[in-house]
């Protein structure tokens, strides 16, 4: 069975959404799309968060900085009056990328669990330095008021507008990521990951390919970051903590790394899983626990596995 | 004339009522912050509702009431997540609890904007009273500022001339100092505000020694003033510098800081042995029932209850006018446990304020009033409030 | 003066919780190259258990004794269940199997203590000041200063004067070669798992009066150790004391200076909110310097 080609993947996920979103307003679930937007929106963090860990072997545990990066991006500018999206999104997407250009040349020096301690101290450092900007609420966080402004027809404050716009915006920047990830920039780094001695051998200055990644990575998560600022509707230093850069590496993992489709699912599966538990038992962690040491010792390759013996199954068969 | 206004719009309303499936529960939301440093207070919110509901037999306006309890575990952003949830998915008639002040500041705005009701259980932030006050907020508490000003003038006329104050470094924390700075005349020697993660308090608790002021003023809510009284009397210093407070000792709190806290002084809108009779309903029934004696959180969601089912009474059980709902809030008569009940412009109370002080009374400890400190006050925010 | 020295008997009460909690986490990385985010859980428990029995027998020091005992056999169940076969594999599936231990461990003390927090009690005769000479100081904060520093030593003895210490250095220098010297390096790990759980338990245990004992109580003072590890230098028990020291004092001198210092140009909550975000970023950027600077740490062991 050969897999689907990017723009059918992509025009699936689309196709999803959209059915999802009809069958949600059909029997009356309108509510169903405040949690769909925010699985989208981490989806495509962990779509970005693919590009390091599943590509070129970068494992931050400090990734959801770029979410906190891009949140306080689109609440800054609100809070100061700038309230036009055209001008916040690309503004969080530049500073995230910003953010990766200064550190990325400090923490690519090191590499393995030094590279993972570092990034999570980069981002423990964000954290802590937006709980000191009492103009922005400090730890208290900040309301993102007004919603982005677009044009007039698309107004953001309606959850189902929200939705569409969303679901867009993950759907171009998935399709542009699978791209990139097959361009010939994606294939170094995949090389990086097998090999990266064997990659400067062949004459490829990596540390220029890996901070690229860095960069564009951490671009997509702020644009991210300034779409979950505008679900939620309010931004807090609790965007960068530590733990939801944790989320972030199960949600990878869950879904298999070095794929990108696959975090999106792990994102879906994850949340859904979080949102049906905690309807069935306040207790709901305890499971996603287990879920994840069993996952973690049994299913390194993440719930693609079990979708690879489903296959050989139905093979067979 | 409100009165006879009320009565028109109800009789108007009384036929559409009926046919309107009158059976229909009203919903109310308590939003509380049952996990984190504010579990204890907000679990005593819970309890003061849950009995309130109780006395009505679970009707409000001819409809059975249901109360939808849910944890924003003290977090802001979980908060928003939470009241977006109770207003699109469970469609909710109002929205109660919201203890502390930076969930207030929070689920505000997404709450009021979209036409819902807010009757704020706890924190009172000054915003709210002030400038971004809506006729869709209803407080059944205080104002923040008002129990540290309180405090300020009682301390000034002790005679009280330099003083340390802290609070955590949130909404509240700020509003609360600000009060006690409006109405106390000496000198502040230290105003250290300390993180809301924080709970060991040594580095603080130094700084305040050195200064050596008179008298230190605090307000350290749930889990944190357990933890800043307990700390302040191993340090010695409850010997050597009175602490005075605002929302520290609790019938809970004092319970988990033990014979420390006897002699402590506090100011507050409301004690357990505030005299009036549905006072002493509330309290003995609440004793009975959960067999502690209530604190002013279980006393503030007792009236959050009492305001919602006071105005759902008027209404007939009939909320479909927004417009009638705030008259009919706003104009909310019951017997509140803090005696007289009248809402101010912004819609915070007109209220009394009491100072306490914590005693011995056999094995247990209780607050127990000292003297009213000031009667039927506003608060200082009402006039920037541009509703009338 | 006195301030200042207060300060410092202050930074070193929480440098030296820190310690005994980066001891454990240093030598389970060194050894085992293992990375264990629930180490801060262990810490939490050890709190928990103590007050559970604190109420049931009523004694504080009986109480910490038990938790440590318990959680040391907790550390060695959860070792031969989940660490055992992590050992070697790549980082993250170890960073995500601990992840998954922390929302396990949240989400049991959740079920059997409920979500309020807990408050553990100081013993009578630690309740009230002690004289120092030239000042008062909390005797129960001078208790977890002894309690701390006698562990330390404790440690020092065990890993510098007996066979198991040996084995342990040798461990973290080179645990191949301890394998293929015939030493049983299964029970070794164990041990050594088992230790580090019991060091966390006892920080946690005499945390717990200073803290409300609530759920989530570990996950502060974990990053704080990570901290403290990498500066210090991965599988070094001399770097972490160092460490912890470094840190801890940074961290509290920084929080008690910084804030007089910025009172004079800020507002007092503004002043307030800059010294708690500083002083708090400050301990990473020592670590994010010590890793550019010096990647293996102060102590780094010889690589090979």
């Amino acid at each position: 069975m050969k897999a689907l080609p990017d723009w059918a993947f992509t025009a699936a996920v689309a196709f999803c959404g959209f059915a999802f979103f009809a069958i949600a307003h059909a029997t009356g679930n309108a509510i169903w799309t405040d949690v769909a937007s925010r699985i989208l929106v981490y989806g495509l963090a962990a779509v970005s968060l693919d590009i390091l860990v599943g590509y070129a072997g970068m494992v931050s545990f400090g990734h959801a900085m770029f979410l906190l990066c891009g949140g306080y991006a689109v609440g800054i500018l609100a809070r100061e009056g700038l309230v036009s999206g055209f001008i916040q999104w690309p503004v969080a997407m530049i500073v995230s990328g910003l953010l990766a250009a200064l550190i990325g040349p400090l923490v690519l020096r090191t590499g393995g669990v030094y590279f993972i301690l570092l990034t999570l101290a980069f981002s423990q450092m964000l954290f802590f330095l937006f709980t000191g900007f009492s103009r922005y609420g400090g730890d208290e966080g900040l309301q993102v008021y007004p919603r982005s402004e677009f044009i007039r027809a698309v107004d953001l404050s309606n959850p189902d507008t929200l939705f569409i716009v969303v679901l867009l915006v993950v759907c171009v920047a998935l399709y542009a990521m699978q791209r990139l990830a097959k361009s010939p920039f994606g294939l170094v780094l995949k090389g990086c990951r097998q090999n990266e001695k064997r990659m400067q051998a062949l004459g490829y200055q990596t540390f220029r390919y890996k901070l690229l990644a860095f960069v564009i990575a951490a671009a997509v998560c702020g644009l991210a970051g300034a779409m979950l600022a505008n679900v939620t509707g309010f931004v807090s230093p609790e965007y960068g903590s530590w733990q939801r850069s944790g989320e972030l590496l199960v949600m990878v993992i869950l879904g298999g790394m070095g794929t990108l489709r696959g975090p999106l699912i792990g994102a879906i599966f994850l949340l859904m899983l979080e949102h049906v538990l905690s309807e069935q038992t306040e207790h709901w962690p305890l499971l996603l626990g287990v879920l994840l040491v069993l996952v973690a010792i049994y299913l390194p390759n993440g719930l693609r596995t079990v979708s690879v013996l489903f296959r050989r199954q139905s093979n067979v068969s | 004339m409100s009165l006879v206004r009320l009565a028109v719009i109800a009789l108007g309303t009384f036929a559409a009522v009926i046919p309107a499936g009158a059976q229909e529960a009203v919903k109310i939301g308590a939003l509380l912050s049952l996990s984190g440093p504010f579990a204890s207070p907000s679990k005593d919110m819970h309890d003061g509702m849950q009995l309130a509901l109780e006395h009505r037999g679970s009707k409000m306006g001819g409809r059975p009431a249901t109360l939808l309890v849910r944890d924003d575990q003290g977090k802001p952003e979980l908060a928003v997540e939470t009241a977006n949830k109770l207003i699109r998915g469970d469609q909710v008639d109002f929205i109660t609890g919201a203890g502390l002040s930076n969930i207030v500041m929070a689920v505000y705005r997404p709450i009021t904007s979209s036409d819902n009701f807010l009757i704020g259980s706890n924190g009172g932030p000054a915003p709210i009273a002030g400038k971004d006050c809506s006729p869709y907020f209803y407080s059944a508490s205080w104002q923040n500022d008002q129990t540290a000003e309180v405090m300020g003038e009682y301390l000034t006329k002790a005679g009280i001339t330099d003083v340390s104050i802290l609070a955590p470094n949130y909404q509240a924390g700020k509003d609360l100092l600000a009060g006690f700075k409006r109405t106390f005349k000496g000198k502040i020697l230290d105003e250290i505000y300390t993180p809301l993660s924080q709970t060991d308090f040594s580095a603080e608790i130094s700084r305040v020694k050195a200064s050596a002021p008179k008298a230190v003023f605090v307000f350290y809510p749930g889990a944190w003033g357990i933890q800043w009284v307990k700390q302040y009397s191993q340090a010695g210093l409850d010997k050597s510098i009175p602490l005075y407070s605002a929302f520290t000792l609790d019938e809970v709190s004092i319970r988990a800081i033990g014979d420390a806290s006897v002699g402590m002084y506090a100011a507050a809108h409301w004690a357990a042995d505030t005299k009036n009779a549905a006072n002493t309903k509330f309290v003995t029934d609440f004793k009975a029932k959960f067999n502690r004696i209530p604190s002013a959180y279980a006393a503030q969601g007792y009236d959050s209850i009492q305001v919602i089912a006071a105005a759902v009474d008027v209404l007939k059980g009939d909320l479909k006018d927004k417009k009638q709902t705030q008259a009919a809030l706003k104009q909310a008569k019951f017997d509140s446990v803090r005696g007289a009940f009248k809402y101010n412009t912004n819609n915070f109370i007109i209220q009394d304020f009491y100072i306490t002080k914590v005693e011995k009374a056999g094995d247990e400890l209780v607050l127990s009033t000292v003297s009213k400190a000031v009667e039927q006050v506003k608060d200082v925010y009402a006039a920037e409030c541009p509703m009338k | 003066m006195s301030l200042f020295l207060e300060q410092c008997l202050n930074g070193i009460q929480i440098s030296l919780l820190l310690f005994l909690m980066a001891s454990g986490l240093t030598l389970i990385f060194g050894i085992m190259e293992q990375i264990n985010l629930a180490h801060g859980s262990l810490f939490m428990l050890g709190a928990y258990f103590s007050v559970l029995f604190q109420q049931l027998f009523g004694s504080f020091a009986l109480a910490l004794v038990l938790a440590l005992g318990v959680t040391f056999i907790i550390g060695i169940i959860l070792e031969v269940l989940v660490f055992r076969r992590l050992y070697g594999r790549e980082h993250l599936l170890q960073v995500v199997a601990t992840f998954g231990l922390i929302l396990i461990f949240n989400e049991l003390v959740r079920i059997f203590w409920g979500v309020a927090p807990q408050y553990s009690a100081i013993p009578k005769a630690l309740s009230g000041a002690i004289s120092l000479g030239w000042l008062d100081y909390p005797s129960y904060r001078v208790a977890v200063i002894g309690v701390s520093l006698l562990t330390a030593i404790g440690l020092f003895v065990l890993i510098q004067k007996t066979r198991l210490g040996m084995l342990i250095r040798a461990g973290a220098d080179d645990r191949n070669m301890v394998g293929h010297l015939g030493v049983n390096i299964t029970v070794l790990y164990t041990v050594v798992f088992g230790i580090g759980a019991a060091l966390a338990a006892l920080a946690g245990a005499m945390a717990g009066p200073l803290q409300s004992v609530r759920p989530g109580m570990g996950e502060q003072i974990l990053i704080l150790t990570f901290v403290v590890v990498v500066v210090g230098g991965l599988g070094s028990i001399q770097g972490a004391l160092v460490g912890s020291l470094l840190i801890g004092m940074a961290d509290t001198l920084g929080r008690a200076y910084l804030g007089s210092a910025l009172s004079f140009i800020l507002p007092p909550a503004a002043a307030s909110g800059l010294t708690n975000a500083l002083s708090s970023t400050f301990v990473f950027v020592i670590m994010a310097a010590m890793l550019l600077l010096r990647p293996r740490g102060i102590f780094a062991r010889s690589q090979r």
